[in-house]
């Protein structure tokens, strides 16, 4: 689309210029951000225009968002959590753009998501029998108190994971959407949970292994969860695995 | 002049917010985000599409405020032009608006300032409108909807109903005018 010079080489390159106004196709604009990474002439470029164009949103009028928005921004970014909770979800969106920019860059975050995410206390539960391996429990917290909302017991035995919510909320008419989290890989859904009763699902393969580092989430999603197949809504819990002593 | 203390009060504004200051975020948010709102709903026309884009922009602002630099960018230049990336990603991502039909697209067609109301210019806005009236009305037009509505070639050229190779000649030789003159 923006190769115009392959039929007339002296044309001068005005990439920076079509990115900046917008003029560029989805494949354009994705090999245009990936240049910004690499490219640092482009960026001084790309930020000489941005800088000339950008008056021109002064005529655009003002319209105020709805009030609920500032909370969800507000709940995504309390301070408490601000080094888990907003990457989290930032790490998701990132990988559903799959900008190679994008990618790259939250590989990083990715990796400092786990770093940084709590270690979940030993859990109040007794395992029935003894299985072979560890029974794992993964407290999953709601990221602004810290308090848990969601147990999650591995059990190998059946090879299933059972969801015991202690006090799980989402919004009114909303579902809760259990994800699991490979460690530098992509959320994956494992369906929406009831928020108030017991269940459980066939054990994740990403959690078949003798200490999973899988993360566990749930996001607040629309009725019959996320349409996209990556999460849309607030985190509303997430944690990962001790094995029990 | 009001502007100059808004940029410095909103710079100040994005340091604080770089040091995971959440009040801060919420003054950036108070005052930028109509401004930044009307600059989503414009490009995706969907209010809650352009709100999930918003959400992301002051997500995204929480997060890289300290790549914000004060000495390369003025913060509002800095915050729409973000604004503008993440809604025209989200709507190549979404395969595109739904295409104007040609009888409309002389009102898709963005007006030309004069016809707009009181503008708060300044001198970059003053140069930018001195260089576009510098152009040929039409391709001129062109510039402007393609600025506002994130329209790629393809698009534009259907709302505007001229063959496509016409009109990357309109919009390519505006773009090297508009450089030589914005760079006088």
């Amino acid at each position: 689309m923006s190769d115009l010079g392959a039929t007339a080489g002296r044309q001068p390159d005005l990439t920076a210029a079509e990115y900046v106004v917008g003029l560029l196709d989805s494949d354009g604009r994705q090999a245009a951000q990936a240049r910004l990474t690499v490219d640092p002439a482009f960026g001084r470029e790309v930020a000489w225009w941005e800088a000339r164009l950008t008056p021109l949103a002064d005529t655009i009028p003002p319209t105020p968002p709805s009030p609920a928005l500032w909370d969800r921004i507000a709940a995504l970014i309390e301070p408490r959590d601000a080094d888990g909770l907003w990457r989290n979800l930032g790490f998701w969106r990132a990988i559903s753009a799959a900008s190679i920019a994008a990618a790259l860059g939250f590989g990083v975050v990715v990796a400092a998501l786990l770093a940084r995410a709590p270690v979940a206390p030993p859990a109040p539960i007794t395992p029935p029998g003894a299985p072979a391996a560890p029974t794992l429990v993964a407290t999953i917290n709601a990221p602004v108190t810290d308090k848990p909302v969601l147990v999650a017991t591995l059990d190998r035995a059946t090879r299933r994971l059972i969801l015991t919510p202690v006090g799980l909320k989402v919004g009114a008419g909303r579902s809760a959407e259990l994800w699991v989290i490979p460690e530098g890989g992509k959320a994956r859904s494992l369906g929406v949970i009831d928020a108030r009763g017991a269940a459980s699902v066939p054990m994740p393969a990403d959690l078949d292994q003798p200490a999973p580092t899988a993360k566990l989430a749930v996001t607040d999603e629309p009725p019959g969860g996320s349409p996209t197949g990556v999460a849309t809504g607030p985190i509303v819990a997430v944690g990962g695995f001790a094995a029990l002593p | 002049m009001d502007a100059d203390a808004n940029r410095a009060l909103l710079t100040r504004a994005l340091a604080r917010v770089a040091q995971k200051d959440t009040a801060a975020l919420k003054y950036v948010y108070r005052h930028t985000s109509a401004k930044l709102f009307g600059v989503c709903l414009r490009i995706l026309n969907d209010t809650s599409e352009a709100e999930d884009v918003l959400q992301d922009v002051y997500l995204a602002v929480w997060r890289k405020a300290d790549q914000f630099d004060p000495a390369k960018a003025s913060p509002i230049t800095w915050l729409v032009s973000l604004t503008r990336n993440r809604a025209i990603d989200r709507l190549r991502a979404g395969g595109g608006r739904v295409f104007v039909p040609v009888d409309a697209a002389e009102e898709a067609v963005d007006p030309a300032p004069s016809a707009v109301q009181e503008i708060e210019t300044d001198e970059d806005r003053r140069r930018l409108e001195r260089c576009l009236d510098a152009l040929e009305p039409r391709h001129a037009t062109a510039v402007r909807t393609a600025f506002f509505q994130g329209l790629t070639y393809d698009a534009l050229a259907k709302a505007m109903g001229v063959p496509l190779g016409t009109l990357k000649g309109w919009i390519r030789r505006s773009l090297i005018s508009l450089r030589a003159c914005l760079e006088a």
